[in-house]
């Protein structure tokens, strides 16, 4: 067998026999997985039951046709998704139905109550002491804004089926400014590539740390000396880089193989996931682009503490995409999110977000992907260097005119 | 034959190793000596593939040494660690390979020396719950495992009590029948019991260099020590110049070694003087390293 196979199967089997891998591998993907399908999940299942719901109409206007509208909202079961009762007595005050509305909120006869004003423009306003979920609120939303519409629509001798048609532009309107179809599908691509992201940072993180970890152990106790004496620093490399690469495999197989169950049981619509082939292709030269940077910046390091620094300031690159996730989710061919698509560290979480809300064009891609391939090139190149003059320094961290030096060396 | 030749190192512009050659003969125990930063762990290193060479060459039964022959190089560095999260085994099977031993020859021979070293039923064990011993035997197996033709020792005997040195000094015998050691040590004793032949370095350079009997018993460094029944006066010890007396103490003198055979002296200087004694004293290979050094220096 080949000294680098030996190598890869070492550096693999270490790994996987740790404990610390079955709890990052297995477990934190796990808790990631449902914190991020929590809000999707409340989204979706929470309040699966009519919802008793007052409406205090002070304008006497709107609340036939917002109770008619409202009972048109019905649940996944066939059930109404609102109950709704008028509150609202010509004889009383503004305070004083409010007051008689709060007793009901209190008394838990109702969810809330709808207060519906009107002077130059309508005022709504929901009273409640619980938590509505968007997709309530939603609702709530657009049936007053469609009876609304009818209602002033026949105002200006508008027919039911004109304020129908009417409602449905608006409808549209209100959600067509992404480029995604509706606010859940918005939130769905976000939860998408924020899953990717967050699998691809931990599995980079972890996997990179862990291999950073190992070579200060084999530098620091001298190991190194000994393998060196079996092979040539080329082989170590190579064996180092397939066996982080087979550990990399083997943890997208488990997560392919827990996305697949999700998948099953209605947890996770995988085919929701856009451009799924792109996104995977990204997530493998992600993970190879950064392990390779690890192992070049890991050479150079001596110390636990200094390869935690080294980790820290890599994640930054890693993290700076979720802080703009949503900003590139909106607009994903702003000039920003293109320029961060070939910006080699934030190329893949920018391309995975990207991925997930828009399809760019083949070319773009391509070329996305030639310069990734590209820097990885410089990449192994810079750090086999480091490496190979890196490894066997142990004490004092090289300084960068020593680094520069390295890089000079044939 | 693993023979050296002109072998130069340059770390940087620093040079470490100043144009060194020498020659390891099967069946014996090298020894290459030197003070701490001598380039003796360089020159080791060198050997093993680890550091390129700046100039010179190294040839192996008259072929060119280079990494394609680490696979019969054994090696035991000075600065001893394992894997401290692996078990014993594992991590010898793993180096084994790396030597180019098949899985299932890697074990036997693991088993022959975990027994051999009362060691068989620490086998599953994570190498940081050996004892320090214990850890030195698994790195010293690691060494000797594949059956290499070269052994490499760096500073052997560091860490370790003498019951394991004892034991191991005994396996070093052995093992060198049919096979080149070279033992890297700044231990004086140790040299001198342990090796054949010996290359004194210091500074990157050559100091001294030859069989450890004929540096040990060479004349030059030998001396007499001739003791008297009365005290010498400073006439009397005039009177025996003629045999290069160094020094003298009350009834004593030291004289350099000279042509004159010891038979003569005797007969001479009891021509004058009643001798009570009359010893050869031959210097230890710390006093003779302390001299070369010194005037190297």
């Amino acid at each position: 067998m080949s000294k680098s196979l030996v190598i890869a199967r070492w550096e693999f089997f270490e790994r996987i026999k740790r404990k610390s891998f079955i709890f990052s591998m297995i477990l934190m993907p796990l808790l990631v997985i449902s914190f991020s399908l929590l809000p999707s999940f409340l989204l979706n299942k929470g309040n699966d039951y009519p919802l008793p719901i007052g409406i205090v109409d002070l304008t006497n206007k709107y609340h036939k046709q917002f109770i008619d509208e409202l009972n048109q909202s019905t649940l996944p079961d066939g059930q109404p998704a609102f109950l709704s009762f008028n509150l609202g007595r010509e004889e009383m005050t503004k305070s004083s139905l409010m007051e008689f509305g709060d007793k009901q909120v209190l008394s838990d006869f109702l969810i809330g109550y709808v207060i519906i004003e009107e002077s130059r423009a309508i005022n709504l306003t929901l009273r409640t002491n619980d938590i509505f979920n968007l997709e309530k609120l939603n609702i709530i939303e657009d049936s007053f804004n469609r009876a609304a519409l009818k209602v002033n629509g026949e105002k200006v001798n508008l027919s039911k089926d004109e304020a129908d048609f009417l409602s449905q532009k608006i409808t549209m309107m209100k959600n067509s400014y992404i480029d995604a179809e509706s606010e859940e599908d918005i939130l769905k691509s976000f939860i998408n590539s924020y899953l990717f992201i967050i699998l691809l940072v931990t599995m980079i993180l972890f996997s990179g740390g862990m291999f950073v970890r190992s070579l200060v152990v084999e530098k620091s106790n001298r190991i190194i000396e000994l393998i060196l004496s079996s092979c040539t620093s080329k082989e170590l490399l190579f064996g180092k880089i397939l066996g982080l690469s087979f550990f990399g495999l083997f943890q997208l197989i488990i997560w392919m193989i827990i996305g697949i169950l999700l998948h099953k049981t209605n947890t996770l619509n995988l085919l929701s996931i856009q451009n799924l082939e792109y996104q995977l292709l990204f997530f493998v030269l992600g993970y190879v682009f950064y392990s390779a940077i690890f192992i070049g910046l890991g050479s150079i390091v001596n110390a636990d503490h200094e390869a935690q620094q080294l980790t820290g300031f890599l994640s930054i690159f890693l993290i700076f995409p979720i802080i703009l996730a949503v900003e590139i989710i909106r607009a994903p061919n702003s000039i920003l999110a293109i320029f961060l698509s070939y910006f080699p560290l934030t190329s893949v979480p920018i391309m995975l977000l990207r991925l997930n809300s828009t399809k760019p064009g083949a070319l773009e891609i391509l070329s996305v992907i030639s310069v990734l391939l590209f820097s990885l090139y410089l990449v192994i190149l810079i750090s086999s260097k480091l490496f190979r003059y890196g490894i066997l320094k142990t004490g004092k961290r090289p300084n960068y005119k020593e680094i520069i030096s390295w890089l000079k060396l044939k | 034959m693993l023979e050296l030749k002109n072998i130069t190192k340059y770390f940087n512009s620093n040079l470490v190793l100043d144009n060194i050659s020498f020659t390891v003969p099967k069946g014996e125990i090298f020894g290459l000596i030197g003070p701490n930063g001598a380039g003796k762990t360089t020159t080791l290193r060198i050997i093993l593939g680890i550091l390129t060479l700046s100039d010179g060459k190294i040839f192996f039964n008259n072929n060119l040494l280079n990494q394609n022959y680490s696979n019969i190089t054994g090696y035991l560095p000075e600065e001893r660690g394992l894997y401290p999260k692996s078990n014993v085994i594992n991590t010898l099977a793993y180096l084994g390979q790396l030597k180019g031993l098949k899985y299932s020859e890697v074990i036997e021979k693991i088993n022959y020396w975990l027994n051999r070293l009362d060691m068989l039923e620490y086998s599953k064990y994570h190498i940081e719950e050996l004892s320090k011993g214990n850890q030195q035997k698994v790195q010293f197996i690691s060494a000797i495992l594949h059956d290499p033709k070269i052994l490499i020792l760096d500073e052997p005997f560091s860490g370790f009590d003498p019951v394991n040195q004892s034991i191991f000094r005994e396996i070093i015998e052995e093992y060198k029948q049919d096979k080149f050691i070279i033992l890297s040590t700044h231990l004086m004793d140790l040299a001198e019991s342990l090796c054949d032949e010996i290359f004194l370095i210091d500074r990157g350079k050559e100091i001294f260099s030859g069989k450890m009997k004929n540096i040990i018993n060479s004349e030059e460094r030998t001396s007499y020590e001739v003791s008297f029944l009365e005290n010498l006066n400073e006439e009397q010890f005039d009177s025996i110049k003629m045999f290069n007396p160094v020094r003298k103490s009350k009834n004593s003198v030291y004289l350099k070694n000279s042509i004159k055979n010891p038979t003569e002296i005797i007969k001479e200087l009891s021509r004058n003087f009643e001798i009570t004694e009359f010893k050869k004293n031959v210097p230890s290979l710390n006093q003779i390293f302390l001299s070369l050094v010194d005037k190297s220096s």
